[in-house]
């Protein structure tokens, strides 16, 4: 998977940093992979949560209904 | 005490998962312009993946706000809730916050975007706002903690100032608030003693500058004090 680009406002803080180019590149490529690691990360980790609730919400009702 | 430019490049490279030596061109650049990147970055998950993040929220509603706490502690971590805060209710997510450890609550103000939690941060009670700031001191986040007072509500700011003894500590967080106007109430609740001895570390590790950006932003009454007291330029 290639890395994203980055995000208008994300980039436009990396410019305002004003780093000479090969710590912007280095700073970039950084960014880059971190967006890409977060959206694997963020997408598992909601969508297992929200695979749960239904599981958790059968027991709140058990357990309110006292069955 | 590290310098706020090593704090926020230190950040950085926890948020990109690098050795903090491999950041450190950033130690040099403005704080405000690293600030900056650092909320982009921690706002551009949340905009990615906006739509996860509001069916969670719709999710997590029809659970018992302990249980929804536990879910988001174990199952998501402290990045993913602060993403997710602004998503949900302000009461039901203060309502969650009490069930979380202060650690743990330091750990989402760390990730946290203020600008948009600025209800969540209304609505949080006092001894909760309290015990977070302690966890945050003791860690050094001094960026965090600036960074929020512009959203905190006034009658608040006076109470956690106090909790901050150390004056290269609140210095520190001072440097990091963005509308320094809003603590003028803060200032005109301390003691002479206490800003003087303020004024005698800031004289120390050359902060004057922060001092005096203090008096410009704040209120004439309490700007003519701190000139006559500390012996700062007329505001």
């Amino acid at each position: 998977m290639s890395a994203p680009s980055l995000p208008a406002e994300l980039a436009a803080a990396l410019a305002a940093l004003a780093l000479p180019a090969v710590q912007r590149q280095r700073l970039e490529a950084l960014l880059r992979q971190r967006l890409e690691n977060q959206d694997q990360q963020m997408q598992a980790a909601i969508d297992k949560a929200l695979e749960l609730v239904p599981a958790l919400l059968r027991g709140t009702v058990r357990r309110v209904l006292d069955l | 005490m590290s310098n706020p430019g090593q704090l926020e490049s230190r950040r950085l490279a926890a948020l990109l998962a690098v050795p903090e030596a491999e950041l450190g061109f950033l130690e040099s650049r403005s704080l405000s312009a690293l600030a900056r990147l650092r909320r982009a970055l921690a706002s551009s998950g949340m905009q990615r993946h906006r739509r996860r993040f509001e069916r969670l929220a719709s999710a997590s509603a029809l659970l018992p706000a302990a249980l929804a706490a536990r879910l988001a502690q174990e199952r998501l971590g402290a990045e993913l809730i602060a993403a997710l805060a602004p998503f949900l209710p302000a009461a039901r997510a203060a309502a969650m916050a009490t069930r979380l450890s202060p650690a743990f609550l330091a750990e989402v103000a760390i990730h946290l975007v203020p600008e948009t939690a600025s209800e969540l941060l209304a609505t949080l009670p006092a001894p909760l706002l309290s015990a977070t700031l302690r966890e945050l001191l003791t860690r050094e986040e001094y960026a965090v903690m600036g960074n929020v007072v512009d959203y905190l509500p006034l009658e608040a700011l006076g109470t956690l100032a106090a909790e901050i003894e150390d004056p290269r500590a609140l210095l520190a967080v001072t440097a990091y608030v963005g509308d320094k106007s809003r603590l003028g109430g803060v200032i005109a609740g301390f003691s002479d003693q206490r800003l003087i001895d303020l004024a005698r570390h800031a004289d120390q590790d050359a902060r004057m500058d922060s001092l005096r950006a203090l008096q410009l932003a704040i209120e004439p009454d309490q700007a003519r004090r701190l000139q006559a007291l500390l012996g700062l330029p007329a505001a």
